[in-house]
């Protein structure tokens, strides 16, 4: 006897979606339990996503170790390591694990209770990248280190691993005739400064670019010998767009008051725990510290964009009413910065005697 | 003594069959920190005497409060050569002490550069990261990347022009990182002694000298 049940045409519209394209048992099971996974996080997200009473702190640490799971955890390594191991690798198996490690990642971003996160943007470049769910009518994107919006990932493979099963992933040839093992390559050198892709990508390179490119030709630029010294060689798990997107803020400032002066000058230094990038526009000066205090704006969006990336610093001449007042050191994002119902604590500001000869941006970059 | 530090089961197994006849040179160990040590003592207490200590990256190291950073800089604090190891490292990079590379590359040279250990007593970095013929790899690798980089999409016979700044740049970096400081120096002083330079200039100014150091 067939049993009967009352179904709306939604419903039935659900239940076609599921079974289009699936011709056995596993794969109607792996659909089902990817969207049961989904529901349950999306779920999580919403009760977890509160205006109330949670505290988000600043912590670059967490960046690091959110980051370093690309390389230390054997959850998340396969993404962008080579795979070698005996078994062959299992894009479906990967896809189905995916559902339930995507929680250990939101939960750091999106934390239940106060406490150090991760930035969203960081964590959308990463998600965006690895996610088997991000395709569709509407794929979201990444960004390279030259800045472009890139919209293949992981999800852009699965179908060709499945014709040609014999082809190691990485050196599947996509539909714009490049390996994947390229868009790896490029997801690579924007969750890490390393040293071992293209020259381009290292951090000296970068930086030197993106300054060169973003400052006219008219400025005097000038970086320290330390700059390449310490540069060329540097490892280190950071949000790189996050540092790109924030040079070129503070470029568009110092083009903005050319008047003051068009020289710059680029120094680097590394110490114990952290490298130090200082990008000094040198004769500028600050004029209106209320802006600093509660900054709206360009250096509001820095400073949301930087959140969990970097500590940032501006250390500068002072000059009100056209008079000089010694100079001012304001902490955008430090140690103790944190976010409360969307609301960004305001910056601390030291104010001092002595005048620094220009602003100074800094950005400091942890190493663990 | 040699200590190589894999975690990787299959590859340690393979390797450590592989170099049978080099174990009087180098050792497979494994991190253990012993209760009641501290991780670093626990890992001086596991080497004696080493020469050279060659890393995985990704190494599982079981404790929370034990991080990379913190046993990449117990071993660089011993003053030798450090070399780190993994599969999703493409290139390689040699700083002073610190050697980053892939780990197929590094088992792939890890045979010509223990021959030379136990030839000549000598502890070669560059064997690892280049090969046997370390030097014309290195070089080589250098030319490439240039010509890679410039003399593929230029017009040879135009000039740098606004491109200088960035070539000898390039230039500068790329022999630092093959440690040609020599190489560096005559390659930019003939740059900056040639009028109007083109890229065709450049290629032979770079071959020249290459095959000078060679």
């Amino acid at each position: 006897m067939i049993k009967s049940y009352n179904v709306t045409e939604e419903q039935l519209d659900f239940i076609s979606f599921l079974k289009e394209g699936v011709t056995s048992y596993t794969d109607l099971k792996h659909r089902l339990d990817s969207c049961l996974a989904r529901l349950e996080i999306e779920g999580n997200r919403k009760l977890a996503k509160p205006i109330s009473n949670i505290t988000l702190y600043h912590s670059p640490q967490t960046m690091i170790k959110f980051l370093s799971l690309f390389s230390r955890d054997d959850r998340f390594k396969w993404y962008t390591h080579k795979w070698d191991v005996s078994t062959a690798l299992n894009i479906a198996e990967m896809s189905e694990r995916q559902t339930i490690v995507k929680y250990d990642l939101s939960n750091m971003v999106y934390p239940k209770e106060s406490g150090p996160v991760v930035n969203e943007k960081t964590y959308n470049q990463v998600w965006n990248f690895i996610s088997f769910a991000n395709s569709g009518e509407k794929t979201y994107a990444w960004k390279n280190s030259k800045l472009e919006n890139i919209r293949c990932g992981w999800h852009s493979i699965v179908n060709l691993s499945k014709e040609q099963p014999e082809i190691p992933v990485e050196n599947l040839i996509l539909e714009d005739g490049h390996q994947f093992m390229d868009y790896i390559r490029m997801f690579k050198a924007v969750i890490e400064f390393r040293t071992d892709l293209n020259d381009e990508d290292r951090f000296s390179e970068l930086i030197w670019h993106r300054i060169k490119s973003d400052l006219p030709k008219d400025f005097e630029i000038k970086f320290d010998s330390k700059f390449d010294e310490i540069g060329y060689d540097l490892n280190v798990y950071c949000d790189v767009i996050g540092v790109l997107s924030a040079l070129n803020t503070i470029c568009n400032w110092m083009v903005k008051h050319k008047a003051r002066s068009s020289s710059v000058n680029i120094n680097l230094i590394s110490e114990n725990e952290y490298y130090m990038l200082d990008i000094i526009h040198v004769g500028s000066y600050f004029s209106n510290i209320d802006k600093l205090k509660n900054p709206s704006g360009d250096l509001q969006e820095l400073r949301k964009r930087l959140f969990s990336v970097c500590d940032f610093s501006l250390v500068g001449d002072y000059i009100k009413d056209g008079k000089k007042e010694g100079s001012l050191e304001v902490n955008a994002l430090s140690e103790g910065t944190y976010i409360k119902a969307k609301i960004m604590s305001p910056c601390d500001i030291n104010t001092s005697d002595n005048e620094v000869g220009g602003i100074k941006y800094q950005l400091k970059i942890y190493k663990r | 003594m040699i200590y190589i530090f894999d975690d990787r089961a299959q590859r340690r197994k393979y390797n450590e069959d592989k170099l049978r006849d080099f174990s009087d040179l180098i050792t497979f160990d494994t991190l253990k920190v012993i209760s009641g040590k501290s991780a670093e003592e626990s890992i001086f207490d596991s080497i004696e005497n080493p020469e050279c200590i060659i890393f995985h990256k990704s190494y599982a190291l079981g404790d929370e409060n034990v991080t990379f950073e913190s046993i990449r800089q117990l071993f660089t604090s011993l003053n030798i050569p450090i070399v780190i190891f993994s599969g999703g490292t493409e290139g390689s990079n040699k700083r002073d002490k610190e050697i980053n590379m892939n780990a197929d590359l590094m088992y792939n040279n890890l045979p010509f550069f223990l021959e030379n250990l136990k030839e000549n007593g000598e502890i070669n970095i560059n064997i690892l990261l280049w090969g046997k013929r370390y030097r014309l790899n290195a070089l080589l690798e250098f030319q490439n990347s240039i010509s890679q980089k410039y003399l593929i999409n230029n017009d040879i016979d135009t000039a740098l022009y606004d491109k200088l700044e960035n070539v000898k740049r390039d230039i500068e970096n790329s022999c630092r990182k093959i440690h040609e400081e020599d190489l560096r120096a005559a390659i930019i002083s003939e740059i900056e002694a040639t009028p109007q330079i083109t890229w065709l200039d450049l290629a032979i100014i770079i071959d020249k000298h290459i095959h000078r150091f060679q």
